[in-house]
């Protein structure tokens, strides 16, 4: 599993689809576009992951919903093993939200908090794990 | 030579970018050819008094530095640089909210809007032997703001991207420290 980060707007997604071209080029397979990928938007996608997903975009916003749904941490780190035990080459991208002053606002303050500690699991789970600045990878792990 | 310097506020881009440019025409100095005129390119509207304080901060931080300063709040376009000059650019997020929100700014919407302002900074690039960019990362907070605050964030994140990819040196400041990125 690959994770990508970085602050909104830095172009993660771009640097995602960049990523399979590179591997399926090393691979010696056909070159991949994002409409022949298995893509899932987190801001809009259902709570249960399906296997197949290969690009999970927006995951902070899957996480923001999955909490407002009422769901824990352990619900949405299930889903999220569940889906890259299926598919070890899934890309995972979130957005670094965590570098604002701390919320007043106890949702708020929740979702910076749960973001930050599943993406430090997600960050062990990974193989690499890729920062994205102004459209630039640097691979932290 | 086209360098970008991003970083969080308060990190010392400004600093850094001043000294950078600095470095580059020591370089040339050495060559013992004649330097070229430095500008400095303002882009930073003062409309309070917080702001004026901050452009006396910035004057003051560049007075041995042998800088013209040149005022730009919109449309980089309309400047006149001398040939092979040195360029400070400062800074992308002040000139894209100028853009958008003065009067006399572009009014254009969505990649139009990003292909204005890259025009602009591409009109300066060849008549400068050297141009630092100084932009701001401010995507980080996890704030979900109104929809233009939103949409003023995206877009300085698409000209952030382009500048990154013409630049040939890209550097994010933490605190002082400068990270390389390219």
């Amino acid at each position: 599993m690959e994770f990508i980060i970085g602050g909104s707007y830095q172009g993660k997604y771009e640097y995602a689809l960049k990523r399979i071209r590179e591997k399926n080029q090393i691979k010696g397979c056909e070159k991949k576009d994002g409409n022949s990928l298995t893509v899932l938007d987190g801001a809009i996608c259902q709570d249960v992951i399906p296997e197949t997903v290969q690009i999970w975009n927006h995951f902070h916003l899957y996480v923001k919903r999955m909490l407002y749904h009422g769901k824990s941490r352990e619900d949405i780190l299930e889903q999220v093993e569940k889906a890259y035990k299926y598919n070890p080459d899934l890309i995972i991208i979130s957005d670094e939200i965590g570098y604002g002053i701390v919320p007043v606002d106890a949702e708020e303050r929740r979702y910076r908090e749960e973001v930050g500690r599943i993406s430090c699991v997600l960050a062990q789970w990974a193989d690499h794990v890729t920062r994205v600045i102004c459209g630039l990878g640097t691979v932290i792990k | 030579m086209v360098v970008l310097v991003t970083g969080g506020s308060g990190s010392g881009k400004s600093e850094y970018a001043e000294n950078r440019l600095l470095e580059l025409r020591a370089d040339w100095s050495r060559k013992g050819i004649e330097l070229p005129r430095s500008f400095y390119i303002a882009t930073m509207y003062p409309y309070d008094e917080e702001s004026r304080e901050r452009v006396k901060k910035h004057q003051h931080m560049r007075a041995t530095k042998q800088f013209d300063t040149l005022e730009c709040y919109t449309n980089l376009k309309q400047l006149k640089l001398q040939q092979d000059c040195f360029l400070l650019v400062e800074c992308m997020s002040n000139l894209i909210a100028n853009e958008r929100y003065m009067d006399e700014g572009c009014r254009l919407e969505g990649e139009a809007f990003v292909g204005y302002v890259m025009e602009g900074v591409k009109h300066c690039i060849p008549v400068a032997s050297h141009v630092v960019i100084v932009t701001n990362e401010v995507n980080s907070d996890g704030i979900a703001y109104d929809r233009e605050t939103m949409e003023y964030m995206r877009l300085i994140g698409q000209v952030n991207q382009r500048l990154a990819a013409l630049a040939d040196e890209v550097v994010e400041i933490v605190y002082g420290i400068p990270v390389k990125l390219k």
